[in-house]
């Protein structure tokens, strides 16, 4: 019986043995690192991220696609006593905020700033605000007096910024409202702002949104430089390389304090500007010369 | 494999027996099934081909549609508008192919329906986008409808490649897509593949047809040209190709010239044979089993004219026999007598060969014969005139002791007469004695002329001259009931011989007419001229062929019986009684003839007649004056004779005669002693009378030793045999006469002038 129960012993060992060392072998995770940045590498302003972060911060890194962390980041923060996360892009930030409130996060390459319970996180968002185009659209296009916009579900926020009384808004549900809502504008407004709304932008609404434009010779301002190649007469989106120094510093903020709490998220602090002169010239609208030198690039 | 096999052998045997056996033919046979197969399987292959193709297309077509649609569909859903709906699914249905079009949300409800009524609509996963469903005669398509969006914040900042953007299900379009166009692109197909392997079979078929026509055409015309082969005829064939066919052109030109110049040959052979077979004098037949006659040559059908049956030929025995024997072999140089073409029995010595099949069975027989009957009677008149010859040789010996006897009773009986008073009994009794010796005589004499040693005068006669007065003669001495027609031709050549003896033998024939007509009748002597052609003939009287003079003697009396006919030239045979007859009128007949070199030939019919033909060698010539010469008195004349004869009592005779006629004379017992004696008086001798015949040194020769010695001098030519033939020459050496034996001192001394006269 005694013997039986050594022979038990010894294989429970073995085992214990073989499993460790399958999971030193098999685990680069198990190296610990102090900065983990989940992102996608492909993408430029991640790169940035996580060249300044290893050029101008003392602590390890450790960076992540958003697929190998699904379900087990918190085991990795956890395990390697991780002082901040850092999150780029919507699909990263969704595993981020279920972190727990200890672990501060930092957010990125994300449309709006973060709307969530979660005190201990803050980030820089991607979005222009409606101010800085109405600014541009004032100095350089004077002639388009009314600016209409539709902003989605989540957007309430915007509705709340009708303080200008050039801008024409409507709520959409969905990318049908969109259009409605367009078609509906159409005649009452001199430009349309487009907002990054992901649910309403489908190939669909996009493709009736520059139709109605064309058609309806109003022109789209907005969103990004695939935008403006589309057809939109100009768009201010923000500069990555800047972006990226931005979230960096962002990081080294919070990990100077130890949390993010209290730190507000910011927009982007340096804008490029994208212009499309043939929609101008056919929407017969001047365009400036001291615009088109700020331009970053003129399409077409 | 076994059954299609057999089935395709006997569908080329089939058509092999409907429509011949050529190489084009088998060609069809063969490519057309394989271009049918070709041209079927083609046609699928195109089918299958084009359906995948527009199968493809439609599918393609029907994804467009539904990627369409699913675009369509998109506002519509969202918006739950039934109008919306009602528009995007009459705008569907605005395609021809597309039979049914339902609008169904995200969860599978029906949303509207237009068209042809669906089974319910299946549950199908949110992340296919279209999913196709095939029916016999429609696509089921179900198409998603969505909506297509970033997936992430910064896909709205960036180009997104295509793939990467987020497409969220909204809800589904189902279209029915029919496939009536398949279906009709389908047929259309398989009609035009239908064309196609016809016109293509057709095509390829006249193709073949053609090429193998022109391959084939030199093997037809060969062809054709053995078939006239076959017909006997030879035409010529001309290939322009060095191919394998035109070696084989050339070989049959070769072959057909070589056959051509063997069938030549060979028809030239045949002509010969057959010439030969039916020119040759061998009567040539052919029988069947049964003794039928098959074949036969001129000869045989000249000879036996056309009898179905060979058996039925034969004059004795069954002809059977002659086929049993010929089975057995014993049927060859076998002398048998048949019935000829003319019912007459003819001779033949025939042979009969059989012939038989596998099993030994007679099935033919080939035989030839060759008609002896001539040759018989050849043969029979040879032994005849042997036998004749024979007797003659006797009857002249005898005649000639006889004379030679009778020389000496007639001479010294005519001597004693001379010295005996006439009023003398002894001068009665020698005149008994003379008139017994010449009747002997005159026997000698027939005896003599059937001996054909009795021509005693040689000169040119008429014989026109001798029978008209031998008419003459006849007319007065025959009786009134003989009628006696004479019918001589005109310009008749003369003949040579002694007109005394010609004119007895007819006379003789005459009265052996006459005897065989003794109720009376008409007795038709005619003249004329034969030319005797033919071989046979002269062989069978041993004379030769050339112009005759013909006298035939015809009477219409009782005939001769063939036993009468072979013997009535023998000496002393006789159908007439005891008394009436000598029996050597017609053997005299047959001498004189045969002495002057003719022949004689007998034609009798029982009850009818007979016809008695002489034959008497034609001369030329002019007739001389007939002399009839006195004998001269010739007491006073002189001259020395020497007598040469073996016979004592002839030559002591002749001396006798002679010098009671004031001769010198000589005389020799011998011929050497003659020769001898004339040596040694050669020059006062003026006349030598010499037998001929005479032991050791005959006369022939002791006339030409004399003659050696004294070439003027006259030598009477003496014999009891009469004139030979050798004698001819004799006379043309210059001879002075011929004293023939017995004779009376009248007749020596008549001859002996004459002689002394030349």
């Amino acid at each position: 019986m005694g013997s039986k129960i050594l022979k038990v012993q010894k294989k429970r060992r073995i085992f214990l043995l073989f499993a460790l060392c399958f999971f030193f072998l098999l685990s680069p995770l198990a190296d610990a690192a102090e900065i983990v940045i989940i992102g996608d590498t492909t993408l430029r302003p991640v790169n940035d991220v996580v060249n300044y972060v290893n050029d101008n911060l003392p602590y390890s890194t450790s960076v992540y696609l958003p697929q190998d962390v699904r379900g087990r980041l918190k085991a990795i923060v956890a395990g390697e006593g991780v002082k901040v996360v850092v999150a780029l892009g919507s699909e990263a930030l969704g595993y981020a905020l279920t972190l727990p409130e200890s672990t501060p996060v930092v957010y990125g390459l994300v449309i709006k700033p973060v709307n969530s319970r979660r005190q201990n996180i803050s980030g820089i968002y991607m979005a222009t605000p409606v101010s800085e185009y109405l600014s541009y659209v004032n100095r350089f296009f004077p002639a388009l007096k009314k600016v209409g916009l539709i902003y989605g579900p989540g957007n309430g926020d915007i509705a709340n910024a009708r303080a200008s009384g050039q801008l024409v808004m409507q709520r959409a549900g969905n990318s049908y409202e969109f259009i409605k809502g367009v078609g509906a504008l159409d005649r009452s407004v001199d430009a349309f702002l487009l907002l990054p709304e992901r649910d309403l932008l489908t190939s669909t609404s996009v493709e009736e949104l520059f139709r109605l434009s064309f058609s309806g010779k109003f022109p789209v301002i907005g969103l990004s430089e695939k935008y403006v190649k589309k057809g939109a007469l100009f768009a201010l989106v923000f500069n990555e390389a800047a972006m990226g120094r931005q979230i960096g510093e962002m990081v080294k903020k919070v990990l100077l304090r130890g949390d993010a709490y209290g730190l507000a998220a910011a927009p982007p602090e340096k804008y490029d500007l994208f212009l499309n002169v043939e929609t101008a010239r056919a929407m017969r609208i001047a365009v400036p010369g001291d615009l088109m030198k700020k331009a970053s690039r003129i399409y077409p | 494999m076994k059954p299609i096999k057999s089935a395709i052998s006997s569908l080329i045997r089939s058509l092999e027996t409907r429509y011949g056996n050529t190489l084009k033919r088998k060609a069809l046979c063969i490519a057309l099934p394989g271009l049918i197969i070709a041209s079927t399987v083609f046609t699928y292959d195109a089918l299958k081909t084009e359906r995948t193709i527009m199968r493809d297309e439609i599918r393609k077509r029907a994804e467009v549609l539904a990627h369409l649609a699913s675009r369509m569909g998109e506002l519509p859903i969202l918006s739950g508008n039934a109008e919306l709906i009602r528009g995007a699914i009459a705008s569907l249905r605005g395609v021809p192919e597309v039979s049914s079009v339902a609008f169904y949300d995200r969860r599978m409800n029906l949303l509207m329906q237009d068209g042809l009524v669906l089974p319910p609509a299946r549950m199908l996963p949110n992340d296919r986008h279209l999913v196709i469903f095939e029916t016999p005669d429609y696509f089921d398509l179900y198409a998603s409808v969505y909506t297509e969006k970033e997936r992430e914040d910064i896909d709205l900042y960036h180009e997104t490649k295509p793939g990467e953007s987020l497409k969220e299900n909204e809800g589904w379009v189902r279209i029915g897509f029919s496939k009536a166009a398949i279906i009709a692109a389908e047929r259309r197909i398989i009609l035009k593949g239908l064309i196609f392997a016809c016109v293509f079979t057709l095509v390829i078929g006249t193709f073949v047809s053609l090429m193998f026509g022109v391959a084939t055409k030199p093997l037809s015309l060969l062809s054709k040209a053995l078939n006239s082969v076959r017909k006997g005829e030879y035409p010529d064939i001309h290939v322009n190709s060095n191919d394998e066919v035109g070696l084989l052109a050339s070989e049959y030109t070769r072959m057909i010239d070589a056959v051509r110049d063997r069938e030549q040959r060979l028809t030239e052979s045949r002509k010969r044979i057959s010439d030969l077979f039916y020119r040759v004098e061998h009567a040539i037949f052919t029988l069947d089993s049964k003794g039928r006659i098959i074949e036969s040559n001129r000869k045989f059908d000249e000879l036996c004219g056309r009898p179905a049956e060979f058996c039925s030929l034969f004059v004795k025995r069954e002809g059977k026999d002659r086929l049993s024997d010929a089975v057995s072999g014993r049927f060859t140089n076998v002398e048998e007598s048949i019935i000829g073409a003319d019912g007459t029995e003819l001779s033949i010595v025939i042979s009969l060969y059989p012939e038989f099949d596998e099993s030994g069975n007679a099935v033919g027989f080939d035989g030839y014969f060759v008609d002896i009957s001539e040759k018989k009677k050849l043969e029979e008149a040879i032994i005849q005139a042997q036998k004749l010859e024979s007797i003659g040789l006797l009857a002249g010996g005898i005649a000639h002791d006889f004379n030679n006897i009778l020389t000496g009773i007639l001479g010294y009986a005519s001597l004693s007469q001379a010295i005996v008073s006439r009023d003398s009994k002894i001068f009665g009794y020698m005149d008994i004695i003379t008139k017994s010796a010449q009747r002997a005589t005159n026997l000698t004499h027939q005896l003599l002329g059937f001996a054909r040693k009795g021509k005693y005068k040689v000169e040119k006669l008429s014989v026109n001259d001798i029978v008209r007065e031998l008419v003459v003669f006849l007319r007065e001495t025959f009786d009134r009931s003989i009628a006696i027609v004479l019918e001589a031709e005109g310009d008749l050549p003369p003949v040579e011989g002694d007109g005394n003896q010609l004119y007895q033998a007819l006379m003789n024939l005459c009265i052996n007419a006459r005897d065989a007509m003794p109720d009376g009748g008409r007795l038709y002597i005619k003249t004329e001229t034969y030319a005797l052609e033919d071989e046979r003939t002269a062989t069978l009287f041993q004379v030769p062929r050339g112009d005759y003079v013909r006298i035939s003697i015809t009477d219409v009396g009782t005939g001769m019986t063939e036993e009468v006919k072979k013997r009535i030239f023998e000496p002393f045979y006789t159908t007439k009684g005891v008394g009436k007859g000598t029996g050597l009128g017609l053997s005299m007949v047959y001498g004189i003839v045969k002495n002057h070199g003719g022949y004689i030939n007998v034609y009798s019919e029982m009850g009818l007649g007979t016809t008695m033909r002489v034959y008497l060698p034609k001369t030329s010539g002019v007739i001389e004056e007939r002399r009839r010469e006195e004998i001269m008195d010739g007491r006073n004349k002189r001259g020395t004779i020497l007598f040469i004869d073996d016979e004592d009592m002839v030559r002591e005779l002749g001396k006798e005669i002679l010098e009671a006629y004031n001769y010198r004379v000589l005389v020799a017992v011998h011929g050497s002693e003659g020769v001898r004696v004339f040596h040694e008086h050669r020059e006062s001798i003026d006349l030598v009378i010499l037998d001929m015949i005479m032991p050791e040194k005959g006369g022939r020769q002791v006339f030409k030793e004399i003659r050696a010695m004294k070439p003027g001098v006259r030598i009477l030519l003496c014999s009891g045999y009469g004139q030979e033939q050798y004698f001819d020459e004799l006379f043309d050496a210059g001879a002075a006469g011929f004293l023939q034996k017995p004779f009376q001192h009248v007749d020596l001394v008549g001859k002996v002038e004459e002689a002394m006269k030349s």
